[in-house]
């Protein structure tokens, strides 16, 4: 991958599971260290344009390119974290903090290699990042929903990722997993990692977004900075709402400010 | 207990309870964490078929029983995975497929029903020296893929899209793990009968895992309550003169009420406790 090469690029995808897409002909480019909210109503695409991203869910028509190879021939899985909305059904039997977060590491270990001490350094690296260190024995079954999700965030931080997808990491969770949250994104970002994250309100997130992309009938809405500081107080509905107007707008830019500062 | 270690037979059933003991919960962890927990029972019907294709031919039933149901088991991950037929539907297919087979099948061998009944529910006790050796060749297998494989068959177990996303060999792995359990049916077969094999891969798991909080800390307290079990079932069925399965199982759902109502209890006590200190 070359520094000019989009960290992920979607052209003209649709994705449906029934006659009517959820996506439509959308295109978009996200560059390398890009900080992007996906926000939209419940059920305009926003997971499912994350899923696609990864390959989880097939295309119709179009093309996805991550880190500069086509999906179909893209092999660099241990670059890419995913962090689901929440634990899939596969949850049966009783499982560690760290050996959740362990298994997000298999991706750089290899089949039927023994870690090693830099495995499990970033093991331990990525529960710090999300302040969950101290919790690394307890069973994932016990803690509460936000910690959870701090571990199922742990767990694609441990392959040490160059993109990060996150799907609703903030829904439904405590103040203090919102606060390790934000931390550990700010420190992410330093580091230069492109993080695409699904979200209903940005909340703390706010300042540390770089880019807000609204999806709306199967489409990009908008497309923009998130610039002001009221962006917390605004549900999604309502930010969808506002798109009518503002797309209706004949000076409508990609600078408009959403958040009715 | 010393007397019956005079007898060879016995040992033999000893050292196959055993081996079948350890090496079912071990497979079995995987499929309950997967919450599919019954896929045992619907192997051990297709194995039904497999026996009575080994009458039907003259060759040894435990071979034509490991072959078939690995086919069965890799059809069934199949339809799992590619399939719009949703998991269970598949299952209860391989159950009513599985006994039909087989009854069909021992029919056209002019086979008895008897020869049958000691596939259904065990019969350590003629356990034969050819036996013992497939059986420990196989528990080995069972138990290297199953232990050296563990952090990858645990993730994808666990989490399967995460698996997919981290390019781990999702597919291979799911069709390892399921000709995994189908040759683990085959090894358990002898010991507990088909109908039962899948008791002894699920409810150790069941019961370790109400005091345990981890993964490996359950497989292993699994794979030790399976030998416990397995092993004094094995000792019971002789004195009670039963079928081995029966007897196996029966001591292992023993175990299970008796940790459930012990760790329920724990709760309720704790729970009082805490009730207590908070309304001083």
């Amino acid at each position: 991958m070359t520094p000019d090469q989009p960290a992920l690029e979607c052209r003209h995808i649709e994705v449906g599971f029934v006659a009517q897409p959820v996506l439509d002909d959308l295109t978009v480019r996200i560059g390398r260290g890009e900080v992007v909210a996906l926000l939209g109503a419940n059920g305009a695409g926003k997971s499912t344009l994350v899923k696609a991203a990864l390959g989880l869910v097939p295309l119709r028509r179009g093309q996805i390119h991550l880190l500069g190879a086509p999906l179909s021939r893209f092999r660099a899985n241990n670059r890419v974290g995913y962090v689901p909305q929440r634990l899939g059904a596969g949850s049966g039997v009783p499982a560690t903090v760290r050996e959740v977060v362990s298994s997000g590491r298999l991706a750089r270990r290899g089949m039927l290699r023994w870690p090693r001490r830099a495995d499990r350094d970033a093991v331990i690296d990525a529960m710090d990042t999300v302040s969950i260190g101290d919790l690394a024995r307890r069973s994932v079954g016990t803690l509460s929903g936000g910690q959870q999700q701090r571990v199922l965030i742990a767990r694609a931080l441990a392959g040490e990722p160059d993109l990060l997808l996150l799907d609703e990491p903030t829904a439904g969770i405590d103040t203090a997993s919102q606060q390790a949250f934000h931390d550990a994104l700010a420190t992410l970002k330093r580091r230069g990692v492109t993080i695409v994250l699904v979200a209903h309100e940005l909340g703390l997130l706010a300042p540390l977004i770089t880019r807000v992309l609204v999806l709306a009938d199967g489409g990009i809405a908008f497309d923009g900075p998130a610039t002001a500081a009221t962006a917390d107080q605004i549900a999604c509905n309502d930010i969808a709402h506002r798109l009518a107007h503002v797309a209706d707008h004949p000076h409508a830019t990609a600078t408009t400010n959403l958040w009715g500062s | 207990m010393l007397e019956l270690l005079s007898y060879d037979f016995m040992v033999r059933a000893l050292i196959a309870a055993l081996l079948v003991g350890v090496t079912a919960p071990a497979v079995g962890v995987y499929l309950v964490q997967r919450r599919m927990s019954l896929m045992g029972d619907g192997m051990g019907h297709i194995a039904l078929t497999g026996v009575a294709l080994g009458f039907l031919l003259g060759t040894a039933p435990v071979l034509t029983a490991v072959i078939v149901t690995a086919l069965g088991a890799i059809a069934l991950e199949l339809i799992r995975s590619l399939g719009r037929t949703s998991g269970d539907v598949a299952l209860a297919i391989m159950f009513y497929g599985g006994i039909a087979g087989g009854v069909l099948i021992i029919g056209l061998s002019n086979g008895s029903n008897a020869s049958l009944t000691s596939y259904l529910f065990g019969s350590l006790l003629t356990t034969s020296p050819q036996d013992l050796v497939l059986i420990t060749g196989l528990a080995v297998g069972v138990l290297v893929v199953t232990l050296l494989l563990r952090p990858w068959l645990f993730a994808v177990c666990h989490d399967e899209e995460f698996a997919i996303v981290a390019g781990l060999r999702v597919r291979f792995l799911n069709l390892l793990l399921a000709v995994t359990a189908a040759v683990t049916v085959t090894v358990a077969m002898r010991a507990v009968g088909l109908l039962l094999v899948s008791a002894l891969m699920v409810v150790p798991v069941a019961t370790v895992q109400q005091l345990t909080g981890g993964f490996l800390t359950t497989v292993l307290a699994a794979i030790g309550l399976g030998a416990v079990v397995a092993f004094t079932g094995a000792i019971g069925s002789y004195y009670l003169d039963s079928a081995s399965g029966a007897a196996i199982v029966v001591l292992a759902i023993a175990v299970f009420m008796l940790v459930s109502i012990g760790t329920g209890l724990h709760r309720l006590l704790r729970g009082r406790r805490a009730h207590s200190a908070g309304s001083c």
